[in-house]
């Protein structure tokens, strides 16, 4: 395996870590708005 | 080193935050009714799943596990483990789809075992529920005391009874909704905290150092960590780590209430399977594959082995932030290591306080109970749970975990295949459905034992214990007349009260 391999493997696994985070915490807070706004 | 201070002032902290968390979920007039106090009433959409699911099957042993893995076997290593460990949800989701499907008002699946096969087996579902909290809660208070008491110098037993008595407050005063609001916590501290010490362990040693020594690993014989695949993605010992890891996770994650639990508090089937799907699978994949990277990986470019730098493997993250971090940094490892730990706990803690409020007492002692008398022993019998977990923990201080990560292998599978039977076959004869199960149990312990108990008999240990009893209930089928009527179960009360149709 290559550097360039094994640096996208790290490398993308922690973007789509953050992406993953930010994309549920989004979620949550959207769906919590929607709830209320609902009620 | 953190001072022992700052150590406690920090487990009173964090306790405090989720006992008012755990306050602010839940009205009190609420926690007298199931609905609300085990189900939410019913009303939890996919964010709050993902982000519920996501804290509690990030284990303590996902670091550290996944670190160990990277460290034996490489870059296949962390894949292996990190696809091994979320599969296990695709076969849940369907499964627990199905199960609301069939049994709309059912709660806990020993209800459901109870229903299909009958109440001997639900006894020994009973068991194998019990058991697996009790080795799950146990594996994560020995990880906090372990990396507590390596970060602050605290007393190990000490820690281990804070923070099972932390968790038992907060699940028992907030119930589920509770334990959802507790997780949201959680969850934004594991992902802000895993990217802040993924991002500085990057930084400070450098992918390039870490990428020249997994090279020289790979090509140099008197590297102590000497193994030729080590750079391979396709490791034929990778791979088969990776399918133990499936088989043992399975277990884990059938045999838990807790998952079920989650998903039958969601408000629909599609937030079930949204929520699951990216809190257990797409986005928890990466927490293990950095895992793997980040510690296990850098341990190798170290040249640490278990005689040379630290004594186990499980010492790998917690060596490494000594090495090239900061003490900050130790205790923002310590921090994300109780999250994961307490998210964990309190998961298998609201799974046993469901089987025991709702089914366990009814069943078995006063079918008639109100909800307050169910929620009161399934509280108790949580409470003893947990606290027997907490002295096996204690007790347990200095031995290695792998001979009972290896027993809990072996033994959780068994069961696994007959629950999955139990869904989606008709079959229904409970003698031959016991049988399957022991005989599973007695095939995966006997190979592991008749080969001196080592790393290859596991391995065929695990999956026979599962295989054995599908193939049994699948060649029994033929020839067995009774066939079970999933109808019936769309009738079915928690209370007890089932109606025919």
């Amino acid at each position: 395996m290559s550097f360039l391999l094994y640096e996208i493997i790290h490398i993308g696994a922690f973007i789509w870590f953050v992406i993953g985070a930010l994309l549920i915490t989004f979620l949550m807070i959207f769906q919590r708005v929607n709830a209320r706004t609902r009620r | 080193m953190a001072s022992q201070l700052t150590g406690y002032a920090l487990l009173t902290v964090l306790g405090l935050i989720l006992y008012l968390i755990a306050m602010l979920a839940i009205d009190k007039s609420k926690r007298n009714r199931i609905q609300s106090y085990l189900l939410a009433d019913r009303r939890i959409q996919s964010g709050m799943i993902a982000s519920s699911v996501l804290a509690c099957w990030t284990w303590t042993t996902t670091i550290m596990g996944a670190a160990e893995a990277g460290m034996w076997y490489g870059i296949s290593g962390g894949l292996s483990y990190s696809l091994g460990a979320a599969i296990p949800f695709l076969v849940f989701i369907p499964l627990v789809r199905r199960l609301k499907k069939i049994m709309p008002e059912g709660i806990t699946y020993t209800e459901f075992i109870g229903e299909r096969f009958g109440p001997r087996t639900k006894n020994a579902y009973f068991v194998f529920a019990t058991l697996v909290v009790l080795y799950v809660f146990m594996e994560q208070l020995i990880g906090i005391g372990l990396v507590f008491k390596n970060t602050f110098g605290v007393s190990f037993k000490l820690t281990v009874l804070i923070v099972a008595f932390i968790v038992i407050s907060y699940i028992i005063r907030g119930g589920i909704c509770g334990t959802f609001l507790g997780n949201v916590f959680h969850f934004l501290t594991i992902c802000l905290l895993l990217c802040t010490i993924c991002f500085i362990l990057t930084r400070n040693l450098g992918l390039h150092f870490i990428y020249d020594g997994l090279l020289d690993a790979s090509e140099n014989k008197l590297n102590p960590n000497y193994n030729q695949s080590i750079l391979m993605l396709n490791s034929i010992y990778g791979m088969r780590y990776g399918l133990v890891a499936l088989v043992v996770a399975l277990g884990q994650v059938l045999l838990d209430q807790g998952y079920y639990s989650i998903a039958m508090s969601a408000k629909s089937t599609r937030d079930l399977t949204a929520g699951f799907l990216m809190g257990a699978v797409i986005f928890w994949i990466p927490i293990s594959i950095l895992s793997a990277s980040i510690f296990g990986h850098s341990a190798i470019a170290l040249r640490l082995t278990p005689v040379q730098g630290i004594d186990t493997t499980t010492e790998i993250a917690t060596t490494i932030l000594k090495l090239y971090g900061s003490p900050f940094l130790s205790i923002l490892f310590a921090v994300l290591i109780f999250s994961i730990g307490v998210s964990t706990g309190g998961n298998c803690l609201i799974g046993i306080l469901s089987i025991f409020t709702v089914d366990f007492y009814s069943s078995k002692f006063r079918p008639d109970a109100t909800d307050p008398q169910k929620i009161r022993f399934g509280t108790v019998i949580t409470v003893c749970i947990a606290a027997l977990c907490s002295f096996i923990a204690i007790a347990l201080e200095g031995i290695s975990l792998l001979k009972i990560d290896m027993f809990s292998g072996i033994f959780f599978a068994a069961p696994c295949g007959t629950l999955i039977a139990g869904v989606y076959s008709k079959f229904s004869n409970e003698n031959i459905t016991l049988l399957a199960t022991f005989l599973g149990l007695i095939t995966g312990f006997s190979t592991w034992i008749y080969f001196n108990m080592s790393g290859g008999s596991w391995f065929y240990g695990c999956l026979l214990s599962f295989a054995v009893p599908f193939i049994i209930i699948a060649a029994a089928y033929p020839f067995t007349r009774q066939r079970f009527n999933f109808v019936k179960l769309k009738y079915y009360k928690a209370d007890g009260s089932r109606n025919d149709g």
